[in-house]
């Protein structure tokens, strides 16, 4: 093997830590490629690898930057100060033809106004709903950023059938 | 639970279409005393561009109720659908605090952003000059009285300042 090429996990560490190392900034793939000197075809087959390991790191990705998600963020809830943003996870579905199966979800947590932590908590809200109502309602959650009121408050509601909203 | 922010959504307008709307309707809205909370003082405006059409956030000296803040944002031109859901949630979510959004930006499961605020100065300066000229015709009907500047933003020191401010607002 020539001493230029790294084998397939040399490259995946490498990205990983680049995009670690990026921070609050976030990497994009295109500066990945640069800086990696490889296609971008290339880098996206190499962060297919690494967002595929679901334990310890996550590498998770909003508009055209990757972001390295501490594990940790996913679990301590933040509490409302100034500077930070409403984070709502929100999904409405009604059927014209079998309304039983109508469902709104609405999930609102408070984060500070960054990237990572906007992701960490989309997360949060999908893990949340995941455990409660399913990974197929999980994976069609919508996300929205507000800026947070004085009033706004965390919460995970859902109903069916435009019945009584339920905190879960 | 009153408000002093008026949050409209106007899709599907070009700025020359916006601007020709808010002089044809704004005018006889901010003209007279509404029962509930008077004639609306403006402080400042902000705009902001979306993929569909334009976010316009107005802060007004008078303190609204949510109900009457609904039904003006809908008088004011915001999107039907978006003031239909809001007065839903009013009427039927008591425990759904913040009802009035506007999303800074939009975002799919798998990270694919759906739609992003953009901030509109010059349109934002065009709307404070078109409403500063419904102000000089109230000043038929009530004398101006020199205000004070805006204070800061309310929401906090990450938001972005408004863009526009209007000053000798008539009382």
């Amino acid at each position: 093997m020539s001493p230029h090429r790294l084998t397939r996990r040399q490259r995946t560490n490498r990205i990983r830590n680049r995009i670690i190392n990026a921070g609050k900034k976030g990497i994009s793939i295109k500066q990945i490629a640069r800086l990696e000197r490889i296609s971008l075809n290339r880098t996206y087959y190499y962060l297919r690898f690494i967002r595929m390991r679901k334990r310890g790191a996550r590498i998770k990705r909003l508009g055209k930057k990757y972001y390295y998600v501490k594990p940790r963020e996913l679990e301590t809830p933040k509490p409302t100060i100034r500077g930070n943003v409403e984070l709502r996870g929100y999904f409405n579905y009604s059927s014209s033809t079998h309304p039983s199966s109508d469902i709104e979800i609405d999930c609102v947590i408070i984060v500070p106004n960054e990237q990572q932590a906007i992701i960490a908590g989309s997360e949060q809200i999908t893990q949340k709903v995941k455990q409660r109502l399913g990974a197929k309602l999980a994976s069609r959650l919508k996300f929205g950023v507000s800026e947070a009121t004085p009033s706004s408050t965390n919460h995970f509601l859902f109903r069916r059938r435009g019945g009584e909203l339920v905190e879960f | 639970m009153n408000s002093s922010e008026i949050k409209l959504d106007l899709d599907n307008y070009s700025p020359q279409q916006l601007i020709r709307f808010i002089w044809s309707r704004w005018g006889f809205i901010f003209r007279f005393r509404w029962p509930g909370f008077g004639r609306l003082r403006v402080k400042s405006i902000d705009v902001r561009k979306t993929r569909h059409g334009y976010h316009i956030r107005i802060w007004v000296r008078n303190r609204i109720p949510s109900r009457e803040l609904n039904f003006l944002q809908l008088a004011l031109g915001s999107d039907y659908r978006r003031e239909c859901m809001n007065l839903r949630r009013i009427i039927s979510v008591k425990r759904m605090k913040s009802w009035n959004i506007l999303y800074h930006y939009k975002f799919s499961g798998s990270g694919d952003l759906t739609s992003h605020e953009t901030s509109d100065a010059r349109l934002a300066k065009k709307i404070a000059g078109l409403i500063k000229t419904f102000q000089t015709r109230n000043r038929l009907l009530a004398p101006p009285t020199r205000l004070r500047t805006p204070s800061r933003f309310p929401s906090g020191r990450n938001t972005p300042k408004p863009a526009t401010e209007v000053k000798n607002w008539a009382k």
